[in-house]
């Protein structure tokens, strides 16, 4: 079981595309989160992002066999086509919801030893996500898949189907947008919350 | 190094992304010379800090089993009866050996070939049955006052299987090559050395089915 866990992406899609069961299951429970994570992040809410996943693993039921190993790794490939589904989806997604769960919650505060601070923190998050969903797609995306996902520049330049140079403008684009938005909306960057509001 | 010449690196160093271990160094010692330099760095790394914590704070819930399922589901369907290793290799190829098939049966006929051309039946050249249709054909065009044709009805053979068919009315006669291979099955035993296309006449029946041949000259 250990080795079927630590088996690589490669010889996983080579045994789904011979038609085995076990390798799509693994697979599945390998990136599923990442592939949430990501159409939550894009999308900027919960409620399609199960449904990206479910098309991104259905295609990859149909089209395991066009996966080049040599173009990218397998999680690179997965959220190109997630970002593909996922714009599809925000294309026609009229309203911008925030998640509805996220992991600040209650019990974070409860044992954090600085309130304010975790406070601020979960004010900062917020703001962040929101500003980044009021991003345009080109950002937004380039900004996930580097700094969310932690992916290379050559990395998030084959799962957007574009030059590493452009990938790297468009995070360096999109930052300062995010700066710039978070500035304008007076959102805090910095752990600042006033005084007045905080009961403790 | 100037700060024009460091600041485009330093979103990359703030998110630790270089490479060049030389250039970080250089970028390193810069920022702390510089405090315009070193501001612009403090709010990337902020920056970061910040996505850091959105991506961290993105809870992923536990996998739906339903759904689990269907894709399951989904996969077993996609994969049913699909075969693997060699025969699959195999099944690549048979697209292209039909093309191939396609091609040696067009060229082997050259023309489009009537229908009946094939039929079964054993080879029984009717040669009274023939002559008969004929003489019919020619009085049915001589009475249409269309230019007269003159066949010799005596060089035809029945088509396999014509006798069977309904009485001749009309006809039209066609000129084909068929290769040699296929005289045989019409009756017709060539040399062993014999090869390649032979210029044959079919008359072609008003159901369009062929009644009758012969072998013309060239």
């Amino acid at each position: 079981m250990a080795d079927e866990a630590d088996e690589a992406d490669e010889r996983l899609i080579a045994r789904i595309v011979d038609g085995d069961r076990d390798a799509f299951a693994i697979l599945y429970r390998r990136y599923r989160p990442d592939v949430y994570r990501f159409a939550v992040h894009f999308c900027g809410s919960s409620e399609p992002a199960e449904d990206i996943v479910q098309d991104v693993f259905v295609a990859v039921i149909h089209s395991a066999a066009r996966y080049r190993p040599e173009r990218s790794g397998v999680l690179p490939w997965l959220l190109g086509i997630a970002r593909n589904l996922a714009r599809r989806v925000h294309a026609r997604t009229v309203t911008f919801p925030l998640p509805a769960d996220d992991a600040t919650s209650g019990c974070e505060l409860a044992i954090d030893t600085d309130p304010l601070a975790g406070i601020a923190r979960a004010r900062q998050t917020r703001a962040v996500r929101l500003a980044l969903g009021e991003l345009p797609n080109r950002y937004r995306e380039a900004i996930i898949l580097c700094d969310l996902h932690g992916l290379t520049y050559l990395e998030a330049a084959t799962a957007l189907g574009c030059a590493v140079g452009t990938v790297r403008s468009r995070l360096h684009r999109g930052r300062a947008l995010l700066a710039r938005a978070l500035s304008d909306s007076s959102h805090v960057m910095t752990a600042r919350i006033p005084a007045t509001r905080v009961v403790l | 190094m100037t700060c024009r010449q460091l600041r485009p690196f330093i979103v990359d160093f703030a998110r630790g992304a270089i490479d060049a271990a030389a250039v970080e160094a250089q970028l390193a010692s810069h920022v702390q010379a510089c405090a315009a330099c070193r501001t612009v760095f403090e709010r990337e790394r902020m920056m970061s800090a910040a996505l850091q914590r959105v991506a961290e704070a993105s809870a992923v819930p536990p996998a739906d089993p339903a759904r689990e399922l269907a894709l399951q589901s989904a996969f077993a369907r996609a994969n049913a009866g699909w075969p693997t290793g060699v025969t699959r290799a195999w099944i690549r190829l048979a697209p292209v050996a039909a093309v191939i098939a396609m091609v040696v049966i067009v060229w082997g006929l050259k023309v489009r070939t009537p229908s009946g051309l094939f039929q079964d039946g054993p080879v029984t050249p009717d040669v009274a049955a023939v002559q008969s249709a004929e003489r019919q054909r020619v009085k049915a065009e001589a009475s249409a006052d269309e230019p007269d044709v003159v066949l010799d009805a005596s060089s035809f053979v029945a088509w396999p299987g014509a006798a069977s068919g309904p009485p001749l009315e009309s006809g039209t006669l066609i000129r084909v090559d068929l290769p040699v291979s296929i005289l045989p099955a019409l009756g017709f035993w060539p040399p062993s050395s014999a090869g390649g296309d032979v210029p044959v006449d079919i008359l072609i029946g008003q159901d369009g089915f062929a009644r009758a041949f012969r072998l013309a000259s060239e």
